[in-house]
C-alpha cells in the first residue's frame, strides 16, 4: 500500500440508488470482496478499494452509501450529501463520480443523477442492469440519453462483468463535467425566489452550484432550515423564513413543485431516449410477488420457509455434528492414553477439550443457518420478508426499514444495531436498537439445539413437521414477537413519535450466487471457530480451575465440584434463580455466558465432565449427562422438558452479550441507553421465565 | 505440587493474562475506531445519535 500511495493520483466515488448494483460494480472495478444483498441500505460504512487502469495508474475508489436523493435525512444518506457538497473536511474532493443507474428503473434513478449534474460535479453514468431493462421491454438509446444529460454514459451488466473495462477506460479520462445548463424549470414564482436566494448565498461565499442546491433545499424543506439554522448567516435565515411565508400565502407546496419539475424533465428525456415495447402482461417477478407478498398467503409462505429452514438445520446438520463429536471423543481418549492421570490430563480432556468441543459441535448448524440466510438474501426474498413484516411493524409504530436491522440481528445484534443508521427518525432508530438484540442471534443457536436435542421428544406433527423443528422456530418467533411488542410499548411511552410511511423497492428475483453464499458461510464459520479457539478455550480453562480448586482430598468429583470456587458462586446465586427452576450449575452457566451466550454450552460441557470424571464415560454426550443429573436434595432430575424450555426462553429474552452493550454505548453516545437495555431485557427474561415455569408446573 | 499440577496452573495463569490483555485491547479499539467496533476497520465517522438531545 505504501509503495502504491505515491502513484495514486485520483480520488473516485461511486454513488447510486440502493439496489442499483453499485456494490457489484465496485467489486468488479476493485476486485475487493464485499457483501452484496438485495435489500436497501446494506452499504452503511465507507468502503474503499484501488482501481488499476490499463496505463498502470491507480485511483482510490470510494463506495458511498446508497441513496435515492441528496435531500434524504437518514444518517448514511446525509453523509453522501455532505461529502458531495464538500462539507466533510476529512474527505478529499473527488476527481470523478461514477453514478450507477438501474436501467430498469431509469426515471427514479435519474433523479439523483440530475441532482449531481446540478452540483456541477465531474460525473459519468454507469447504465447498469441493461439486460434486465431489455428483458422488460425497454430499448434505451444510450447516445441520445447521453446527449440529453450532457454526460458520458457506459452501459454495464455488473454481475456479468459486461461494460466494466469500458467504464474503467472512461473513468481514466478527465473532464467529465456536464456541459449543459440546467434544463428543468420551476414555476416562475419559485424560480425567482430560488435565484434570489442563490445569489444571496453566493454573496456569502457559497459556490454557484452549492448555492443553487442549498437554495432549492432550503425552500423545499423546513427540516433542512432547522438543521442548518446555526450554520447560516442571520440574513439568510430571515430571507428563507420570509420566502416560506410568501409561498405559503400563495398556496405553493415547494417540495412537491421541485420534485415534480425534476420528474417532468426526466420524463421528457426518457420519452425521447427510451422506447417501451412492454407487453401489457405482468412480469414473472410481479406474478410471483402477487402470492409472495399477499396479506395472508405471503405471511403463510414466510412462516413455512422459516419452518423448513429450521427443520433442515436440525436434520441435515446431525450427521456432520455427530462426526465432529466423535472426533473430539477420539482425541480425548488418545490424550488419556498418552498422558498419565493427573491435573494436566484433567485440564486438557475435561476442561479445554470438553468446553471447546461442546461449542464446535454446532459449527454445521451455524453454516446451514448462514447458507439459508445467504440464499434468501441473494434470491431477493429478504426484501419480500421485510415487505411482509412492514404490515406488522406499522402496527407497532415502526416501518419496514426497522425490520432490516432486525433481520441482520438474526445473525448478530452488532451489525443489526449498526444497520439502524439507515433510519431517519432518531426515536425510531433508538426503538429499533433497543429491540434488535431480542432477535435470536447465531450465538443462541447452540443453546437451543443442546436443549432441544436432549429434552424435546422427537415426535412429528401430521407426519411431516418434527416437534424439535417447531420448538426451534417457536424460539425465533418468540424473540421476533417480543421485539415487536416491546417496540409498541416504547413507541407509546418513552419514545413517542408518529408512525412513518415506508416506501420499499422490491428488486426482481434472481438466481443466487453460490460463490457469495459460500464466502459468507466461510466468514461466519471461521469467526465461530476463532471464538471457539480463543475466548471459549480461555473461559473453559479458567472454568476448569474454578471447578477443580480448592482441592479437597478423598472427596467424590460431585462433592468436589460443589465445594469448588465455581460451586460456591453457583450456590450463592441459586436462591435468585431457583424460582425459575434453575439449579446452581445452571447459575454458573448464566454467569459465565454474560460474556457471550454460547459460553453457556462450553460451561455445561466443562462442569459435567468435571462432575462425572469418576464415571469414565467420556463418550457420553453432554445432553445425556444433563438428562441423568439428579438433584440430591429433591431426588428429581435437574433438567426436565420444562427446565429446558425455561432456559431457552430466558436466553431468547436476556441481554447476555457484552459486545452488544459496548456497541449500544458507542451508537447512543453514553451509558444511559445500554444500561436501560440491559435492565429491561434481564427483567423481562426473568419475569417471562418465571411465568412459563410456574404455568408449566401447574399444567404438568 | 507435582509436575502436572504445576503446568496446569501455569496454563491457567497465562490464559487469565491473555484474556485480560485481549479485553483491554478490544476496549481500546472500540474507543479509537470510528465505527465503534473492535474490528480495526476504517469506517467513516458517522454522526452519532445522542438521545439526550431528543
Amino acid at each position: 500500500m505504501n509503495t502504491s500511495e505515491e502513484i495514486i493520483s485520483r480520488n473516485i466515488a461511486i454513488i447510486g440508488n440502493p439496489n442499483s448494483g453499485k456494490s457489484t460494480i465496485f467489486n468488479s472495478l476493485t476486485g475487493l470482496r464485499q457483501k452484496v444483498a438485495n435489500y436497501p441500505g446494506v452499504t452503511v460504512e465507507k468502503k474503499e478499494g484501488i482501481v488499476k487502469f490499463k496505463d498502470g495508474s491507480l485511483a482510490i475508489l470510494i463506495d458511498l452509501p446508497g441513496t435515492y436523493s441528496l435531500t434524504a435525512n437518514a444518517p448514511d444518506e446525509k453523509i453522501v450529501k455532505d461529502i458531495l457538497l464538500g462539507r466533510k473536511t476529512d474527505i478529499d474532493p473527488f476527481d470523478l463520480i461514477i453514478c450507477v443507474v438501474d436501467a430498469s428503473n431509469l426515471e427514479r434513478n435519474l433523479y439523483l443523477v440530475s441532482q449531481i449534474i446540478d452540483l456541477k460535479l465531474p460525473v459519468i453514468m454507469a447504465l447498469n442492469m441493461i439486460d434486465v431493462a431489455e428483458k422488460s421491454g425497454m430499448t434505451i438509446n444510450v447516445n441520445k440519453l447521453s446527449e440529453e444529460l450532457g454526460i458520458l454514459i457506459i452501459p454495464t451488466v455488473g454481475n456479468k462483468h459486461r461494460g466494466i473495462e469500458a467504464l474503467k477506460a472512461a473513468a481514466n479520462r478527465r473532464a467529465n463535467y456536464s456541459k449543459k445548463a440546467r434544463q428543468w424549470k420551476l414555476p416562475i414564482v419559485l424560480e425567482e425566489e430560488c435565484i434570489e436566494l442563490k445569489n444571496l448565498l453566493q454573496i456569502h461565499s457559497w459556490t454557484e452550484a452549492v448555492a443553487f442546491h442549498d437554495a432549492v433545499t432550503l425552500l423545499s424543506s423546513p427540516y433542512y432550515l432547522e438543521e442548518q439554522k446555526d450554520l447560516l448567516p442571520e440574513e439568510i435565515v430571515e430571507h428563507v423564513l420570509q420566502d416560506h411565508n410568501r409561498l405559503n400565502i400563495l398556496g405553493m407546496d415547494c417540495q412537491s413543485e421541485i420534485v415534480e419539475a425534476r420528474y417532468e424533465w426526466i420524463k421528457s428525456i426518457c420519452g425521447s431516449a427510451v422506447i417501451f415495447n412492454r407487453n401489457t402482461g405482468k412480469s414473472l417477478s410481479d406474478r410471483v410477488d402477487n402470492i409472495m407478498t399477499h396479506k395472508f398467503w405471503g405471511f403463510l409462505i414466510f412462516l413455512s420457509i422459516m419452518t423448513i429452514i429450521f427443520q433442515a438445520i436440525f436434520t441435515w446438520a446431525l450427521i456432520p455434528m455427530d462426526l465432529i463429536s466423535k472426533g473430539f471423543d477420539s482425541l480425548g481418549i488418545l490424550i488419556t492414553r498418552i498422558l498419565p492421570k493427573g491435573e494436566l490430563q484433567d485440564l486438557i480432556v475435561n476442561g479445554a477439550l470438553s468446553g471447546v468441543s461442546a461449542v464446535v459441535t454446532f459449527l454445521p448448524q451455524i453454516l446451514f443457518l448462514f447458507f439459508f440466510i445467504g440464499l434468501l438474501e441473494d434470491t431477493g426474498y429478504m426484501a419480500r420478508a421485510a415487505f411482509i413484516m412492514d404490515r406488522l411493524m406499522s402496527k407497532v409504530g415502526l416501518h419496514g426499514k426497522s425490520f432490516i436491522p432486525m433481520l441482520s440481528s438474526f445473525a448478530c445484534a452488532i451489525p443489526g444495531i449498526m444497520a439502524t443508521r439507515t433510519i431517519e427518525n432518531r426515536k425510531d432508530r433508538l426503538v429499533t436498537m433497543l429491540v434488535s438484540p431480542l432477535m435470536s442471534c447465531s450465538a443462541r443457536l447452540p443453546i437451543y439445539v443442546l436443549m432441544i436435542a436432549a429434552f424435546i421428544p422427537k415426535k412429528s406433527i401430521l407426519g411431516i413437521i418434527s416437534l424439535p423443528g417447531i420448538t426451534l422456530v417457536s424460539m425465533y418467533l418468540l424473540g421476533l414477537f417480543t421485539a415487536l411488542g416491546m417496540a409498541w410499548i416504547f413507541k407509546k411511552t418513552l419514545l413517542k413519535s408518529d408512525t412513518p410511511v415506508f416506501i420499499m423497492e422490491l428488486p426482481p428475483y434472481k438466481l443466487p450466487s453460490l460463490k457469495s453464499i459460500v464466502l459468507q458461510m466461510w466468514e461466519k464459520g471461521s469467526l465461530f471457530l476463532k471464538r471457539a479457539g480463543t475466548i471459549i478455550l480461555g473461559v473453559s480453562i479458567i472454568l476448569w480451575f474454578l471447578s477443580t480448586y480448592p482441592k479437597k482430598e478423598n472427596f467424590s468429583p460431585s462433592v468436589q465440584l460443589e465445594q469448588s470456587f465455581v460451586g460456591r458462586i453457583g450456590h450463592f446465586v441459586e436462591p435468585l434463580i431457583r424460582p425459575l427452576g434453575f439449579d446452581w450449575k445452571i447459575g454458573i452457566g448464566l454467569i459465565s455466558s454474560m460474556l457471550q451466550r454460547e459460553v453457556f454450552v462450553s460451561t455445561m460441557g466443562t462442569i459435567y465432565n468435571v462432575k462425572d470424571s469418576d464415571k469414565g464415560e467420556s463418550t457420553i454426550s453432554l445432553g445425556q449427562h444433563m438428562k441423568e443429573d439428579i438433584d440430591p436434595v429433591s431426588g428429581h432430575p435437574v433438567f426436565t422438558v420444562l427446565t429446558a424450555i425455561c432456559l431457552m426462553v430466558y436466553y431468547v429474552l436476556a441481554m447476555q452479550c457484552m459486545s452488544t452493550i459496548a456497541i449500544m454505548k458507542r451508537e447512543t453516545n453514553g451509558w444511559k441507553w445500554p444500561l436501560f437495555q440491559f435492565c429491561y431485557m434481564t427483567a423481562l427474561a426473568y419475569c417471562v421465565t418465571l411465568i412459563v415455569y410456574h404455568v408449566g408446573l401447574f399444567l404438568i | 505440587m507435582n509436575w502436572q499440577e504445576l503446568i496446569s496452573l501455569s496454563i491457567v495463569g497465562m490464559t487469565l493474562i491473555l484474556i485480560i490483555k485481549s479485553e483491554i485491547r478490544k476496549y481500546r479499539l472500540r474507543k479509537t475506531n470510528p465505527c465503534g467496533g473492535d474490528c480495526n476497520c476504517t469506517a467513516l465517522k458517522i454522526d452519532r445519535l445522542n438521545p439526550d438531545k431528543m
